[in-house]
């Protein structure tokens, strides 16, 4: 991997995506969708949880 | 990671005019970032603008008539129904196609068309990946066409991003104020939505493709400028008049907005590359974003288009590419010679396009061979498929419909699929018109004329007026322009415009400027005032034309043409600096443009600064080698005046010319007998026919040309004229083929004189002074003069008629020196017969 990537990721925490999105998030690519995905994903699990 | 290799983004409708501001705030630091380490410039478009054409013409390096591809949609194979156009209707083969061939892996994202995906060695992510369906409670399966290759799909499908998952957060950068939106009424907040996530899913395929595959040449395209563009640059600053308050104060930040937008993905993707990788970012044409905004959209197939605008951008970064320039005469069809130059691959000579060579730090001469789709191989040519994909082609064909490019089409499919067909033929009509391939556009124009109403056929119409200008048939383009007018037509043409510029071509100016004056009061257009500004200059009403080539330049300052017919009234003012400072601002917008150079070299000559204005000339006669005489003629003038060492204000005129034509000129009865009688004595050869005899008003002779006098309609008989001496009276200067060197004297009489001599000739009476007649030959005198300065190839010498009588000796002198030729002089003296100077003041 390219020192340019290594960089990328020590900018970007998947666990600090917000719930909402934003389009930095977006601007990432593949890895800022996915990652937002996963947590509105783990959100409407803990809500589901929730309910029950 | 491997070396040479190529990444192509494709920003549709990227504009220069907004790129500039947002960089100076420091709102696109990615794009700056690729401007200062490469080259950047214009793009130049084609027409008509449409984009697949215009996209597909940027990878194959052919026009549309040799790609295939000519609008939006295209029928389907078995003509039973119509969609958005496709991967088949391409018959040329694309980079990637040539690519594959070489063993070589190419990555496309979006490119449009790409679907059906090609199965080349690498990946195909096609303009249908990001297509999703607008009801959300409904799934949207990718086609297994959309894809390539199918099985690696899974890697995928989950980039996509859905308009419903659009959120505050990624919308309040946009729209500031999104939450007063009355959406029930404006449908703002919902394109965005579309716009944003078909885009991030793109995005998404790229980075997943730049981040995990091995790859050589790889192509991602992005239509989120133009989308924005399209739905909300009428709320961009300034606001028009027209345009609600309100929702100006809300959407005014989101053209912009997609702008910053797609700079924040490119820096993203500049981080997935390594520092050997060339990057091109470009754009197929502009988008209007000044006074020429189109507001109110005409109902007309395709309309969006008229927002488009010449200029695209083009920037380039890499290894061999040079640093922190501007590069020039950039088309679209030369992306793809310049890249398989780039990978040291040859062009096929079938292309229109050429390499641009100027981007490049180290070079080779390209090579050639006859066409890449002539080469045996697997090419990875798309095979026929009988698949059905409706529910994306329904999806795209909403879009397209839903910006305006395509109407609604008509439920029974065989009228939706005649009136694509006209489309079609329409558009490659216009593409036959840009090539200046005249007959093949006339050929389907006048086909498309046949069709039946509702067909609106002034579309037709207004491009068949366009070429019977350029051939003039003039009575032909009235005749067109009669039927628009009788037309129904939706499209509001301004129909007074292209009656001016009918009226012109055929030498009646002054009916051209009393109909654009009059349109002026309801439309003041850049190119309604530039042709105003023409005719003022036309008019020899320099001051004025100034003034209204002024206005023109305001509304519209990227019109090289505005400048130069700027440059050019200030060299008749004599404001020889600012002459010079408008060319070069015409250059910088078109540098191959050949009359700006022309007018840069005079404006030097005039400042005296010879050695520069020698290399505008030279670049004139470069751009423009068969046609540019006067760039020539300039040139070889301002050699001598090198060579001679003689100052700016000198002039050149004591030279033979090899094969010049000796013409004697003034207003009728102003001597012009006597000169030519005198030529003929001390001589020189005379081009005559004798055809009018000797009479009492001229017992000498007349010494005429009988062609002479229809000169305006046929010049060609001068070449007989070269080293000769011809009769020609001063209106009619104005006709000559600018090809040849003229020595030119010109008999000044007095010109009560000349009036008086003139009255007898025709038997009117002589008390009565015609005092119209004195003022026009006025104007046509101070006409020459204005004549000879613009005319390199033209020399004047003027000769007094009555000073010639009384005091020959020191004429005679002049002239021999002037015309550079041994003269009898002592024969020359013997014509003088005082008994025939009558008419004297």
């Amino acid at each position: 991997m390219s020192n340019k990537n290594k960089i990328a990721r020590q900018f970007f925490d998947p666990n600090t995506v917000p719930l909402e999105g934003s389009l930095g998030i977006l601007a990432l690519g593949d890895i800022g969708f996915d990652a937002w995905r996963k947590v509105k994903k783990e959100n409407n699990i803990k809500k589901i949880n929730e309910k029950k | 990671m491997k070396k040479n290799k190529l990444l192509l983004i494709g920003w549709d409708a990227a504009d220069w005019d907004i790129i500039w501001p947002l960089i100076a705030e420091g709102k696109m630091p990615a794009l700056k970032k690729l401007i200062e380490n490469g080259v950047y410039g214009n793009m130049s478009t084609m027409n008509p603008p449409y984009s697949p054409m215009l996209w597909t013409s940027v990878v194959t390096g052919k026009t549309p008539d040799k790609h295939g591809v000519l609008g939006f949609i295209e029928v389907s194979p078995d003509a039973t129904t119509v969609g958005p156009v496709t991967t088949a209707s391409r018959k040329t083969r694309a980079l990637w196609n040539i690519f594959h061939n070489k063993g070589m892996k190419s990555n496309l994202v979006g490119w449009w068309p790409s679907f059906p995906a090609e199965k080349i060695d690498g990946y195909v992510i096609s303009d249908r990946f990001s297509k999703t369906h607008r009801d959300p409670t409904k799934a949207t399966p990718i086609s297994e066409l959309a894809i390539h290759p199918w099985d690696k799909k899974d890697d995928f499908k989950d980039l996509r991003m859905f308009p419903f998952e659009i959120t505050q957060a990624h919308l309040y950068p946009f729209v500031p104020r999104a939450h007063e939106v009355d959406q029930e009424n404006h449908k703002g907040l919902n394109a965005i939505a579309k716009i944003v996530s078909a885009n991030t899913s793109l995005h998404n395929a790229a980075t997943k493709l730049l981040r995990t595959t091995e790859w050589d040449f790889m192509a991602v395209y992005h239509d989120m400028i133009d989308h924005f563009c399209h739905s909300f640059m009428k709320y961009y600053p300034p606001k028009p008049p027209s345009v609600n308050q309100k929702n100006y104060d809300i959407f005014k930040e989101a053209v912009r907005g997609s702008y910053v937008f797609q700079d924040m993905m490119l820096e993203r993707t500049l981080q997935l590359i390594d520092d050997d990788t060339t990057v091109i970012v470009m754009s197929d044409h502009g988008f209007e974003s000044g006074a020429k905004r189109i507001l109110d959209m005409p109902k007309v197939q395709a309309a969006p288009a008229l927002e488009h605008r010449q200029f695209g951008i083009f920037v380039a970064s890499g290894p061999n590419i040079k640093k922190n320039e501007k590069v020039f005469g950039m088309g679209l069809i030369d992306v793809a010679p310049t890249i398989l130059h780039h990978f040291g691959l040859p062009i096929g000579r079938d292309m229109d396009g050429k390499v641009i060579l100027d981007i490049f730090k180290e070079t080779t001469p390209p090579a050639y061979i006859e066409s890449w789709d002539k080469e045996e191989g697997d090419f990875a040519d798309l095979e026929p498929t009988e698949n059905e994909d409706t529910l994306s082609d329904e999806e795209t064909l909403q879009q397209l419909i839903d910006l305006g490019y395509v109407e609604k089409l008509d439920e029974k499919f065989e009228v939706a699929i005649k009136k694509t067909r006209i489309d079609l033929k329409h558009n490659l009509a216009r593409v036959y018109l840009g090539k200046k391939d005249f007959d093949s556009s006339k050929k389907l124009l006048l086909e498309l004329l046949e069709e039946e109403p509702p067909t609106d056929l002034a579309p037709f119409l207004m491009d068949l007026i366009s070429i019977a200008v350029m051939e003039k048939e003039f009575e032909k383009a009235n005749d067109y322009l009669h039927k628009v007018k009788n037309s129904k037509t939706q499209v509001k043409y301004n129909l007074d415009y292209t009656e001016a510029q009918i009226l012109t071509e055929m030498g009646e100016p002054e009916k051209a400027l009393v109909i654009l004056e009059k349109n002026k009061e309801t439309n003041t257009t850049g190119e309604v005032l530039f042709r105003i500004g023409k005719l003022k200059y036309q008019f020899r009403d320099f001051e004025n034309a100034r003034v209204i080539l002024e206005e023109a330049i305001e509304k519209e300052p990227q019109k090289a043409t505005y400048h130069a017919a700027m440059a050019e009234t200030l060299l008749q003012l004599d404001e020889y600096e600012e002459a010079a400072e408008y060319a070069l601002t015409s250059i910088e917008l078109v540098k191959y443009y050949p009359n700006a150079h022309f007018l840069l070299g005079q404006a030097l000559e005039q400042l005296g600064d010879l050695d520069n204005a020698k290399i505008a000339f030279e670049m004139a006669s470069k751009l423009k080698p068969k046609e540019f005489h006067p760039a020539k003629q300039s040139l070889e003038n301002i050699t001598k005046k090198i060579e001679l060492n003689l100052s700016f204000e000198d002039d050149v005129t004591n030279v033979y010319r090899e094969n010049q034509i000796t013409l004697v000129s003034g207003l009728p009865r102003s001597g012009t007998s006597l000169m030519m009688q005198m030529l003929d004595k001390g001589g020189i050869s005379i081009l005559q026919d004798k055809k009018r005899v000797a009479d009492i008003s001229n017992p000498k002779g007349y010494y005429e040309y009988e062609p002479v006098m229809s000169i305006y309609k046929d010049n060609s008989w001068l070449e007989k004229g070269q080293n000769k001496g011809i009769k020609i009276v001063a209106p009619l200067l104005k006709y000559l083929d600018n090809q040849y060197r003229y020595k030119i004297i010109f008999m000044k009489r007095d010109l009560n004189e000349i009036i008086q001599s003139q009255q007898k000739m025709i038997g009117k009476n002589e008390d009565v002074f015609p005092v119209k007649l004195y003022n026009q030959f006025q104007k046509l005198l101070a006409n020459v003069q204005v004549w000879d300065k613009k005319q390199p190839g033209v020399e004047i010498l003027y000769i007094d008629y009555k000073g010639l009588l009384i005091d020959p000796e020191p004429q005679l002198d002049k002239i021999e020196k002037f015309l550079g030729v041994s003269l009898n002089k002592e024969q020359m003296k013997s014509c003088i017969d005082m008994s025939l100077y009558r008419n004297r003041s």
